[in-house]
């Protein structure tokens, strides 16, 4: 039963998109929409007729770039675009039109293989039920409903990407492919980063090069920190230390020298662009993440590693790369970790009495996801609510547990234990082979890096909320490359159909 | 795909439709369990009055940054700030005032002062809305009545104690918006939100227990 995509699905999906566009274009809410539009139209206009490369690789190139398109977003009188669509007016984001056109794309061309295929990893269960359980909770706690409501839709599209992503991804051929993608885009965005840097490009893709006369803003300016084309340079340092270290394993174990260049070039260009952008913690998390990686390789998978000297050899070029860009930026990096580290102790001390506070007083139900700005203008112990009221505080475990209470709390534990438990299970599956075994370590790895910087901010309620469960998709699709295939699913011809509408 | 993993929406269906009759049943008891508890739980009012910002009121620059001597706005504020009259308003002196205008002693039935001013400071909540140029104070009492006169009385303190305290040469700081009338309806127990609540929570518990208690997951 080979699969073909008919000409009346072409008619149909251009005509949904045609719909859809119209429905979207007048919601969203920056300048340069309309382009957006016309980008993703002209990748699906060219996919459908002319694509030569396949179907499942622009779905996963949309899903991974969605969360870098820059967009703005309005927090009350404030312009946050890190706020990534939560509160408190629904934006429709470039990530949401990722997402529901990749929905549709997969109906058109993968409806077969979502209704044989489509299953749900453990650790997304537990966060599906964190979800439902949030808001639930926060029927009952919440001051803004609507809040919790944006949130909601935020994590059930986290999800979902992470789904698709570990649908489309089932074959090592196709995880190589993914990363090459994964890749470009770094290195496109790195590139970005250094045109910022040296003022060939604005900072601000969107609205240029401006100077607010905000406090918080006069401070930041101090530093020419890029940001891609992310406009936030947290985030976009976030969104490095989620993948540099699944590069960082590859460049190191990979044999074949034409691949391990390219993975080393992007590790070189992401390394250097996550220093430039100054992220504190993303960059020690970074470091932190890494290491953890090797860690991992060394306890559970031995004997995937080369020889000592070859590692020895590549860590060396790695901690030379770190030691001269730390040289050459030290002064800057000095300013950044210990005079301004210092100077901003004192905010987040201030949040972080707040959140206790609040934890304390709703140590069961929480204050509603998605509400703790709401609820600490009322509840604010240490005044610093009443100085920057869109600022939650810099504490991602605080934060839901402020949030969603003594037992959500729990369930996103139970989530990232999941993860971790899941991968490191499959680090001792047979028939690994180095590249996935790379990609679930490096995941691992990045995935811890976030979750470490997590301690001291709540970037993962931003558009990393996103990339956060990309790298986990691919994680889990890692994980089913090392999984011996069920008989009933690769013999019916369903795949074989793919891999021919998908070559 | 490794099955331990991972679970087919057909199976999640399959699981819910065999255990659906103790699902709901689990459910339904845990609500009538809660409408039950909730009936039996005192009443509780929330009285609100919202107050004009002293820097909104006087055009100056609302509050500064806590980001200090970087901050281009520090000093730039005149006369007395929000979180001045938060700290007032928060203070023994304020509260023992109103802890013996409305002799709250024996309406919390506690056996000294300090511990009826915990729980009036717990019961009174002042919030700085630094972006729109509020100040709400609400009070949380079990009669509608004594809650609003208790947030009126606040209000009627600042001044008081603006002039005891020499904090400040303007006579009335306190530009009040709206005050405190006596709340029409609880502010909880919420019987039916609660009753809904607890109905959605144990059927989410008892349906995650089944599929995670079947062999597949």
């Amino acid at each position: 039963m080979s699969f073909q995509v008919k000409s009346i699905n072409k008619i149909v999906f251009l005509i949904l998109i045609a719909l859809c566009t119209g429905i979207f274009l007048p919601l969203l809410e920056f300048k340069y929409s309309i382009s957006i539009i016309i980008f993703f139209l002209a990748i699906f206009i060219f996919v459908l007729l002319f694509s030569p490369i396949g179907v499942w690789k622009i779905i996963f190139a949309m899903l991974f770039l969605g969360p870098l398109l820059p967009y703005s977003y309005y927090f009350n009188k404030f312009m946050e675009p890190h706020f990534g669509g939560a509160s408190p007016y629904f934006v429709i984001t470039p990530t949401y039109m990722a997402f529901f056109l990749s929905v549709l794309l997969l109906v058109v061309f993968y409806k077969k293989k979502i209704s044989v295929d489509f299953k749900l990893e453990k650790s997304l269960f537990i966060w599906i039920l964190f979800i439902v359980y949030s808001f639930i909770i926060s029927i009952r706690t919440a001051t803004n409903l609507n809040a919790t409501f944006y949130e909601l839709v935020r994590m059930v599209i986290a999800a979902g990407i992470s789904i698709i992503v570990y649908l489309l991804i089932d074959s090592k051929e196709k995880l190589k492919s993914a990363l090459i993608i994964i890749g470009i885009v770094l290195l496109i965005e790195s590139a970005i980063a250094f045109l910022q840097e040296f003022a060939i490009l604005p900072r601000d893709l969107l609205f240029g090069e401006t100077i607010g006369t905000s406090s918080i803003i006069y401070v930041a300016e101090i530093f020419r920190r890029p940001a891609g084309t992310l406009r936030e340079p947290n985030t976009f340092a976030k969104l490095l230390s989620l993948f540099i270290p699944i590069f960082l394993i590859l460049s190191v174990i990979l044999k074949e020298r034409k691949e391990k260049l390219f993975f080393f070039l992007v590790l070189t260009f992401s390394m250097l662009a996550l220093f430039m952008t100054l992220g504190r913690s993303a960059i020690v998390g970074t470091i932190l993440g890494s290491f953890l990686g090797f860690s991992l390789i060394g306890i559970f998978a031995k004997e995937h590693l080369p020889s000592k000297k070859f590692i020895i050899s590549g860590v060396s070029v790695v901690v030379v790369l770190i030691a001269v860009i730390g040289g050459l930026l030290f002064q800057v990096l000095y300013l950044r970790f210990i005079v301004f580290g210092y100077l901003t102790v004192a905010g987040r001390v201030a949040q972080y009495q707040n959140a206790l506070y609040t934890i304390k007083n709703h140590f069961l139900w929480g204050v509603g996801l998605n509400n703790y700005c709401y609820a600490t203008v009322m509840e604010d112990i240490s005044g610093i609510a009443a100085t920057n009221p869109e600022f939650p505080v810099h504490n991602l475990y605080l934060l839901y547990f402020s949030e969603t209470g003594l037992f959500g709390f729990m369930l996103f534990l139970s989530f990232i234990i999941s993860v971790f438990i899941r991968g490191i299970k499959n680090l001792t599956l047979p028939d690994l082979d180095n590249f996935t075994l790379a990609v679930i370590v490096g995941g691992l790895g990045g995935f811890a890096s976030i979750l470490l910087q997590s301690l001291l901010g709540w970037g993962v309620r931003s558009i990393t909320l996103f990339s956060l469960f990309f790298l986990l998709g691919l994680i889990v699709a890692g994980k089913n490359n090392g999984v011996q295939k069920i008989p009933q699913y690769t013999n019916n011809g369903i795949e074989e159909g793919i891999s021919h509408s998908t070559k | 795909m490794n099955n331990e993993e991972f679970i087919s929406f057909k199976e999640i269906i399959g699981i819910f439709w065999a255990k659906k009759w103790w699902i709901l049943s689990i459910s339904f008891i845990t609500a009538v369990i809660t409408m039950i508890v909730s009936f039996s739980l005192p009443k509780t009012y929330t009285a609100e009055a919202i107050l004009l910002m002293p820097e909104a009121a006087t055009s100056s620059t609302l509050i500064s940054s806590p980001l200090g001597i970087l901050s281009p706005k520090l000093g730039a504020g005149q006369g007395l700030s929000s979180q001045v009259i938060k700290a007032v308003l928060g203070s023994k002196r304020s509260l023992s005032n109103v802890a013996k205008q409305f002799n709250l002693q024996k309406v919390y039935k506690k056996e000294d002062m300090g511990n009826t001013m915990l729980v009036l400071k717990e019961r009174t909540k002042i919030g700085i809305f630094n972006l729109t140029g509020e100040m709400k104070i609400q009070v949380l009492d079990r009669d509608p009545q004594r809650a609003a006169d208790i947030c009126n009385y606040y209000i009627s303190m600042i001044d008081t104690l603006n002039s005891q305290l020499r904090l400040t040469s303007t006579k009335e700081i306190a530009k009040v918006l709206d005050y405190a009338s006596p709340p029409k309806n609880k502010s909880s127990p919420r019987i039916k939100l609660n009753m809904l609540v607890s109905f959605l929570l144990a059927f989410v518990i008892a349906f995650s227990y089944y599929v995670f208690s079947s062999k597949k997951y």
